[in-house]
């Protein structure tokens, strides 16, 4: 009996920290923009639903697939797309912070370099890419 | 000439103009004007305000000045005015030009800053984990180290940020601005912003001091203003040109004028 309501009670707290956690999650979309951004830039404002439903399935699936220990067989390359992918995602989410946080256009109108905000960026992506092939092949052995 | 009995002068000003420090502003280069051909001609050559060093690299012109200004050379105008009631002028000692070794430097700033910054960032989340349990989920295999995960990933992590910021150096996917160039441009609205109101309480401040001095600056034609307009041999014109580097803010933020007046001071 006492097991049953420990399971209830662990079943309350689990929900309720499911449910801090996705509203976190959300909220923090949602303060960077991406979807509107991602709407723009596939000119389907109208659709932005469909895209909160791909985050919503995203996470729970792969909420599940973690703690099920779902498994498939597929090639290494196929780990190339989904790694392809998670990493544009990231980026956007590290494009979107930096963006929120105002860096570029006060730098660029401290020091007079205005009209080469675009290397500025160049330089923090290519920064970016360099930084994690380096930590992926050299630094993590 | 009778048409020039009550003549209609309509002024919209600009929002920014840059001036080379001891030249005297004209009126054709703060505003557009609409009025009789030959009152326009006359009325873009009316010296506004000498730009000197005492006005430290920015000065505020609001309406009431203009006004005056043209009443005084035509006491019958009546002055009709569109959009931001003020211009700020900027003194610049030349048009800058940028720094390559500033430049060269702030680039390896970021470059090694951001590349920093995410392995810190991969750290905290234990990226490293996540990703071996991902490539283990997805081909059934254990590895130590998932390159066939981590090397896209980390190209994925730059088009990730080129999408997002909309370029891919000086190519654009569409005519659509980027967040960078909106957070720029507003940006620029909220020093304009800060700029124009505190101009007004210095001016508010200096009362009727600061009037006489605008005054006082206006270099003495006489009354008549289109006799000191063509007796000057106007030496600024040359420089005068090419000292707008922000032609492209200036005719954005035209077009956002109507939504800017809602919260201009």
């Amino acid at each position: 009996m006492s097991g049953w309501i420990g399971n209830g009670f662990a079943a309350v707290v689990g929900l309720a920290g499911g449910i801090a956690v996705g509203g976190g999650m959300v909220a923090f979309l949602v303060v960077l923009d991406i979807l509107p951004r991602l709407a723009q830039l596939t000119r389907a404002f109208h659709r932005v639903h469909f895209m909160e439903g791909a985050i919503v399935a995203g996470v729970i699936v792969c909420t599940f697939a973690d703690f099920f220990d779902w498994r498939v067989h597929l090639a290494p390359a196929a780990a190339g797309v989904v790694g392809l992918f998670a990493g544009c995602f990231v980026g956007m989410l590290a494009g979107a912070l930096t963006e929120v946080l105002n860096v570029l256009p006060i730098m660029a109108k401290r020091i007079g370099l205005g009209g080469f905000v675009v290397w500025l960026l160049m330089a923090m992506v290519l920064g970016k890419v360099a930084g994690s092939l380096f930590e992926w092949i050299v630094f993590r052995i | 000439m009778d048409r020039m009995l009550t003549p209609i002068v309509y002024v919209r000003l600009r929002k920014r103009v840059s001036a080379a420090p001891g030249e005297t502003v004209k009126l054709g280069r703060i505003a557009q004007l609409l009025a009789e051909p030959e009152l326009e001609r006359t009325l873009s050559e009316l010296p506004i305000i000498r730009a000197d060093e005492n006005h430290g690299n920015i000065a505020l012109v609001d309406m009431m000045h203009i006004v005056r200004t043209i009443r005084t050379a035509f006491p019958k105008a009546q002055v009709e005015h569109f959009g931001e009631p003020h211009v700020l002028i900027e003194i610049a000692k030349k048009a800058k030009k940028p720094n390559r070794i500033a430049l060269g430097v702030v680039w390896l700033l970021l470059f090694i800053g951001s590349g920093l910054a995410i392995m810190n960032f991969h750290e905290d989340v234990s990226m490293m984990e996540v990703h071996q349990r991902l490539y283990e989920m997805i081909t059934g295999r254990y590895a130590e180290h998932p390159y066939w995960l981590q090397i896209p990933y980390s190209f994925g992590l730059g088009a990730g940020m080129v999408l997002f910021f909309n370029q891919l150096f000086k190519k654009r996917f569409n005519e659509e601005p980027s967040p960078l160039e909106v957070e720029m441009f507003s940006y620029q609205e909220s020093l304009n912003h800060y700029i124009i109101t505190e101009e007004y309480q210095k001016m508010h401040r200096d009362g009727m001091e600061a009037h006489s001095n605008r005054m006082a600056a206006l270099p003495d034609g006489g009354p008549s203003p289109s006799a000191a307009a063509s007796s000057e041999p106007n030496p600024d014109s040359a420089e005068s040109e090419p000292v707008q580097p922000e032609g492209r803010t200036v005719e954005r933020s035209g077009l956002r004028s109507g939504q800017g007046d809602g919260d201009r001071p």
